[in-house]
């Protein structure tokens, strides 16, 4: 006989005893209904329950629960032969963000397969604490993509320009794409300085979606040195490289891209059009207004509107210099 | 007014597939969701049932529902 303060707690446990599946199915749903710190053991049955259904209805109440109070839990869950009740543990734990958790989380990457390492490493990775550091450089040369994924991320998140080479290195190295391109995300963090060289590597990545974020970098940093591979990516043979680079253009107010701009603004895809102009309107420059006036004859009415934008701030550019000139 | 009683189970919007159904088991999903309360328990059976002929197809009945034993069939003009 089950001995919980709740009445339901008890009903619940008695039900998950039964014998007919069913009945142990419900009993699993009714967990939503009393997701308290008491009720973590019998979560825990039901998703150890030899039925795959009451494992399904276990694992989407997890995220009812406190984290913090079903850590090990959650942990153990991670091994479970269900996918459901796998990926939900590591849901949860994502969530975790509690450091006094971090002793026990950095124990368990020691003793799990690709998968558990890959979702403790998420949740860590929340946590911003030094003391992953040696375990995230060691799983970079993991055999598995999700893991090394993770492990770059961990670094990122860190922000510490210590970790800049290993980041570097695997931006410009590391066989997978996921990878490569986490990599190049998490170098954001640092100074143009920092960096520069290594998103300017990343530009000619074999692979576009690395060039998309190298180019992403490249704007959120401001770096200038990057203006000559800017406007080399402007003739990308992908059109949202095109786009991305054009708008980089735009944001470091490179005046020297925009002859290579005029390619651009006679794409057929508009998305890349329509940044073209914006590009124009945030160099606000004369050299531009050639290709502005193109745009104001677009087909499209989203260009032309950007392009009657681009054209007041070329001509309130022009006004502001006399005025100080 | 009290809502019409379902006299034909098949003609009724909501329809329960009693293969499916788990309410004899303790599942009360489907009531405890439909807002007009129109769905009860049938007492022979055990199985979830339309006891009131009134329904919003609102659907909830019919995606909360953990072993997709309930279907709504909503009018073609309502589609």
């Amino acid at each position: 006989m089950s001995n919980y303060s709740d009445p339901l707690l008890n009903s619940i446990a008695e039900r998950l005893a039964s014998d007919d599946a069913g009945i142990r199915r419900v009993a699993a749903m009714d967990l939503v209904d009393s997701a308290e710190d008491e009720a973590v053991d019998l979560l825990l049955i039901a998703l150890n329950d030899d039925d795959e259904a009451v494992r399904m209805e276990a694992a989407k109440v997890i995220d009812e629960f406190d984290p913090k109070e079903m850590m090990g839990a959650l942990v153990g869950a991670l091994t479970s032969k269900d996918d459901n009740v796998r990926n939900a543990a590591a849901n949860a734990l994502a969530d975790l963000k509690d450091k006094d958790a971090a002793p026990a989380l950095l124990a368990a990457l020691n003793e799990g397969d690709a998968f558990v390492v890959s979702a403790i490493l998420r949740a860590l990775k929340q946590l911003r604490i030094k003391e992953v550091r040696p375990y995230a450089i060691n799983y970079l040369s993991h055999a598995d993509a999700t893991v090394r994924r993770e492990a770059v991320s961990v670094l990122g998140y860190l922000q510490d320009v210590e970790n800049l080479p290993q980041i570097m290195s695997v931006a410009s190295s590391d066989t997978d794409v996921e990878v490569r391109r986490t990599a190049v995300g998490a170098l954001v963090f640092a100074s143009a300085a920092q960096v520069s060289q290594a998103l300017i590597k990343a530009l000619s990545d074999e692979n576009w979606l690395v060039k998309i974020e190298a180019i992403k970098g490249i704007g959120r940093l401001s770096v200038f040195d990057a203006v000559d591979n800017l406007i080399a990516a402007t003739q990308d043979s992908i059109w949202q490289v095109q786009e991305k680079a054009v708008e980089a253009i735009g944001k470091l107010k490179a005046y020297e891209g925009i002859p290579a701009l005029a390619n651009c603004i006679a794409n057929p895809i508009s998305n890349l059009r329509k940044s073209t102009v914006a590009a124009l309107g945030e160099i606000a420059h004369t050299d531009g207004l050639e290709l502005i006036h193109i745009g104001m004859n677009d087909n499209d009415p989203d260009v032309r509107k950007l392009a009657r934008w681009a054209l007041e701030q070329v001509e309130n550019n022009n006004s502001n210099s006399k005025v100080s000139g | 007014m009290q809502m019409p009683i379902a006299t034909q189970i098949s003609m009724v919007p909501v329809i329960v597939d009693d293969d499916k159904c788990i309410a004899e088991k303790g599942c009360r999903t489907c009531i405890d969701v439909c807002p007009l309360d129109v769905l009860a328990i049938n007492e022979e059976s055990g199985k979830a049932f339309m006891k009131y002929d009134e329904c919003w197809y609102c659907m909830p009945c019919e995606t909360d529902c953990p072993t997709d034993a309930v279907t709504v069939n909503i009018p073609y003009l309502l589609r």
